[in-house]
């Protein structure tokens, strides 16, 4: 689970979260949180949510429920400790094709696939939406986070997944 | 739909994906994070600055 420190590094920055490798021949990104993170996630304060940043069990939780509700195969690789006390965790996830969707595209998918619209944009990026599902909600849903399939239903492969709060 | 019936039916069209080369993989990533090389940081994908708002 303790990777050794000469572990392969990434090798393109993967945006806000990551950095990443691609690798041709299994067709798996490799992804590794930013040194010393886990990601973002959100929580509620006074009925409103807010985004800050996740702890390393938040982002396993976020992990194992892309792989439940989104039908994805995020796998942990284990912690890297490239140098002195910085650390990162490492998993691998699938490549997924598909075509850039707008955002009023995705809000059309998640609609048809029977998600409810939360009020609230731009917890991640900038205009992202949110949704509610069966106990969970959705966050940062964006063109950069989500396809639509040819069958028009979203494809998430790095959305936030938190559970519904129990006052909402 | 319930998840159970979108989580299958979305693993499906995941154990379907055709294998990719490096440089188209970087290229998706790179178009759908709205920037034209993987390397410049101006074009990443910003945080929302000021928070959450809600949608008009």
């Amino acid at each position: 689970m303790i990777l050794p420190r000469d572990f392969q590094p990434p090798e393109k920055d993967g945006g806000r979260e990551h950095d990443v490798r691609y690798e041709a021949a299994s067709g798996l990104w490799w992804k590794y949180t930013k040194l010393n993170m886990a990601g973002y996630t959100v929580s509620w304060n006074d009925g409103r949510p807010w985004l800050h940043n996740a702890l390393p069990l938040d982002y396993l939780k976020r992990m194992l429920r892309q792989n439940e509700l989104f039908g994805d195969n995020v796998k942990l690789i284990g912690l890297w400790n490239p140098q002195a006390h910085d650390w990162s965790i490492v998993t691998t996830q699938p490549h997924v094709e598909g075509r850039k969707a707008t955002l009023e595209e995705l809000e059309t998918a998640f609609i048809d696939a029977a998600f409810e619209m939360l009020p609230w944009r731009g917890l991640g990026y900038a205009e992202s939406l949110s949704v509610r599902k069966d106990g969970f909600d959705v966050w940062d849903i964006h063109p950069a986070n989500v396809l639509v399939t040819d069958s028009g239903l979203p494809l998430p492969f790095d959305v936030m997944i938190t559970p519904r709060p129990k006052a909402a | 739909m319930s998840f159970q019936q979108l989580s299958a039916k979305l693993r499906q069209i995941r154990s379907q994906m055709p294998r990719v080369t490096s440089e188209r993989a970087y290229a998706q990533m790179d178009h759908l994070m709205g920037r034209t090389t993987s390397s410049d940081p101006k074009k990443n994908g910003q945080l929302s600055a000021n928070g959450p708002k809600p949608a008009a």
